[in-house]
């Protein structure tokens, strides 16, 4: 058989590539326009999806931290009049917390040996209580009967409870919790009153430690102290075994401050003439007129220096509380609400990279990013269907399968750079806008500006990939076709 | 003349031409074994009712499909046997095509549209253009090379169409129907212009039709029905005669 004599075989320049892409694509604008929107509009919801949710979640854990260290004062004051409940010494030693078991270890004059011990029973008690976690609701509710595990387990010393117990579980056709009777009676008869006795003595040392800190103050209030917040304050705390971080003094200093603000503000609107007085100027009756009322109402200069000026006669002036000051204390209430509002009811999630989001945020991705991959290909698809016979005619004019290929891929690429393009701009204007409604200016503080560009540039590249490949399928297809078959297809 | 003394050289040849579509019970044999042999040069009318299987020898002949069984030789080669670059170039360069609906590209202007296989070819941009406009010219488009298929007149395309399949020199010119979508005027006009082609430049003409006034420019004409050959008949054997349209010529 006589092989043909291919001189010169057929090619497709990438100038020439080029330019038949962009006259196919001007021509046919409105087409193009409907693809490059639906490009834009699928970008931008995946985009938008992955924006709103590291910016929400880091606005979230930003929030949280904040709100954290406006507590701080509050915490340091209850540890100064309160020994810690066993529930909080039991949470710590479960926790890890370090620091906590340092001052534990201190205050209960626990050895080493004490201290593994009362981490290792800790550990029991923690099975022991999620063991009734795991079991059906029915049978936690016969078990408990009313009362929570930790209760339940200070009944089992008592051996009729304890057989009771034993019996109801058996009925239940339940395991024994810890694995066995003995192992279970060692743990509440045993092991229980021993963590106890270990507790009260962390306790006992705790309240001797602050105590001794009280005799110290004297006259002076904590808060006062805290003010104040010199080397002799923190060096009887630290003698006591209390230690406050360095970043942590100007932080307490001055919520201590707003704290001693805000009992003297109180202070003064219980005298009836200032009451009166503060009533009238904010417009309700003086029944109506509290003090979380009065600091929520005060938020703006004119307000503020109002009430500052009605008030200057009760003791205001005295206390310290000009225009000035009552701006600031409604201001860091208004802050404190609109981080309880960010926070919400979530556990704040601490991002470790760029995709460690929760796993409801990442469902969320994966579900936006399948829209966005179905919507581009399905466009991809009929803009391709759309073209056969083109497809048919170049290749009887000698088109190789390659030239359509890289024709159609081309054009759809630079549909993507156009889509893309847009696509991620709405997507971050949508999120922004969305997270500045919830959270306010608090979006801007925690903003992580590295990750919105990184994520700007991933959405941009897949959306180009996307309508690339979503394009090379259909044309595939329709390019392997012999001429007369894609003719057909109409 | 020189189509007398290359008239003897087969071009194409079928040998037992098979093609069938649709599998099991709803298989319909397009074409039933079909042996024919093409002379370079020549003006060949291939005509038979609707459905009798003229396209599918149609697109068999000018490579755009498989046959089922048989052979497909082209200047002695069999096309089965051809790789996909080797059936581009013989699409590109060997055969020139010219479809009942013309088939432009609509995004390109009729310079572009004529220009387009010729960048396949690997000619350049500034021949292409020259040769483009001189093909133009020939089919009396000159004019109107900026203007796109939508602006154009079904003749005017089909012309076209017959520049950009002239613009590689192909030894062979298919043509399905090229007057089907015409009126009576302008199908004269383009058969006109293929006879003339035919003549000067000696590429061989392969014409399916139901056009009869065909037959008074064909050299031969082959008859088929129901997917196989019915007859074919020399033209200067035929006493025929064809009836002026519009009191013209």
């Amino acid at each position: 058989m006589k092989p043909i004599e291919v001189k010169d075989p057929v090619r497709l320049g990438p100038a020439r590539a080029f330019s038949l892409s962009l006259t196919s694509m001007y021509y046919r604008m409105t087409r193009s326009a409907i693809t490059v929107l639906i490009l834009t509009l699928a970008v931008a919801f995946m985009s938008y999806v992955l924006f709103y949710g590291i910016i929400s979640n880091d606005a979230k854990y930003y929030a949280s931290n904040r709100l954290k260290e406006s507590r701080m004062l509050g915490e340091w004051i209850s540890r100064l009049t309160a020994p810690d409940p066993h529930q909080i010494i039991f949470d710590n030693i479960i926790s890890g917390n370090s620091s906590a078991v340092a001052e534990y270890a201190a205050w209960g004059r626990l050895s080493d040996g004490e201290m593994d011990s009362l981490k290792n029973i800790c550990g029991r008690l923690r099975v022991f209580y999620s063991y009734f976690d795991a079991i059906p609701r029915s049978s936690r509710a016969v078990l408990l009967a009313d009362s929570d595990p930790m209760t339940l387990a200070e009944q089992l010393r008592d051996p009729r409870r304890f057989e009771e117990f034993i019996i109801l579980t058996g009925q239940l056709k339940l395991q024994t919790p810890m694995g066995g009777r003995q192992a279970l009676w060692n743990l509440v008869a045993g092991d229980l009153p021993r963590v106890n006795e270990l507790m009260e003595r962390i306790r006992q040392g705790h309240r001797s430690a602050y105590s001794r800190v009280q005799k110290i103050l004297d006259t002076v209030s904590l808060q006062e102290a805290f003010v104040k917040s010199d080397g002799t304050f923190r060096q009887v705390l630290r003698d006591a075994g209390f230690v406050i971080p360095d970043a942590d003094a100007a932080h307490l200093a001055r919520q201590a401050a707003d704290d001693i603000s805000i009992k003297r503000l109180g202070m003064v609107l219980e005298q009836p003439e200032a009451r009166t007085a503060v009533a009238r100027i904010m417009g309700i009756t003086q029944s109506d007129l509290n003090l979380l009322r009065c600091v929520e109402w005060m938020h703006t200069k004119g307000r503020a220096n109002r009430i500052a000026s009605a008030i200057a006669h009760y003791g205001g002036r005295e206390a310290g509380l000009d225009g000035k000051r009552l701006r600031t204390l409604a201001e860091e209430h208004q802050r404190t609400v609109i981080l309880q509002k960010t926070v919400g009811d979530e556990k704040p999630y601490r991002r470790a990279g760029l995709f460690s989001l929760p796993p409801r945020t990442l469902w969320l991705i994966l579900v936006s990013f399948l829209v966005c991959v179905v919507g581009i290909s399905n466009t991809m698809l009929m803009s391709v269907t759309d073209r056969f016979n083109e497809i048919a005619t170049m290749k009887c004019l000698g088109a190789m399968d390659e030239f359509i290929m890289v024709l159609f891929v081309f054009e759809a690429m630079m549909q993507g750079v156009v889509g893309s393009a847009a696509g991620v701009v709405l997507g971050v204007i949508l999120s922004m806008l969305r997270a500045v409604a919830g959270y306010g200016g608090l979006v801007f503080e925690s903003l992580p500006a590295v990750d919105v560009l990184l994520i700007a540039l991933i959405s941009f590249v897949m959306g180009i990939a996307i309508a690339g490949l979503a394009a090379t399928w259909p044309s595939w297809t329709a390019a392997r076709l012999a001429p007369m078959e894609a003719m057909r297809v109409e | 003349m020189k189509k007398s003394s290359a008239s003897k050289a087969v071009i194409i040849r079928t040998i037992g031409l098979e093609k069938s579509y649709g599998v099991g019970e709803a298989v319909t044999h397009a074409l039933r074994g079909v042996d024919i042999a093409i002379f370079r040069g020549e003006f060949i009318a291939i005509l038979g009712p609707s459905g009798s299987g003229k396209s599918t020898f149609f697109n068999m002949v000018g490579a755009l499909d498989g046959p089922t069984k048989g052979r497909v030789l082209i200047d002695e080669v069999d096309i089965a046997q051809l790789n996909a670059v080797e059936l581009a170039f013989l699409r590109c360069r060997k055969i020139g095509y010219i479809f009942q609906t013309f088939n432009l590209i609509r995004y390109m202007t009729a310079l572009e549209n004529v220009t387009v296989p010729m960048s396949f070819a690997g000619v350049t941009p500034e021949d292409a253009h020259r040769k483009g406009m001189e093909l133009l010219d020939l089919v009396g488009l000159a004019d109107r090379w900026q203007h796109r298929p939508i602006e154009m007149s079904g003749g005017q395309q089909q012309r076209v169409a017959i520049a950009r399949a002239l613009c590689n020199n192909p030894m062979i010119l298919l043509a399905d129907e090229p007057t089907g979508n015409l009126d009576l005027r302008t199908g004269a006009e383009i058969l006109d212009i293929m006879r003339t082609i035919s003549r000067e430049r000696g590429v061989t003409v392969i014409c399916a039709t139901h056009d009869l006034r065909l037959l008074d420019v064909c050299d031969r004409m082959v008859w088929i029905r129901d997917g196989r050959i019915g007859k074919i008949e020399e033209r200067k054997n035929l006493d025929i005669r064809v009836g002026k349209i519009g009191g013209t010529k």
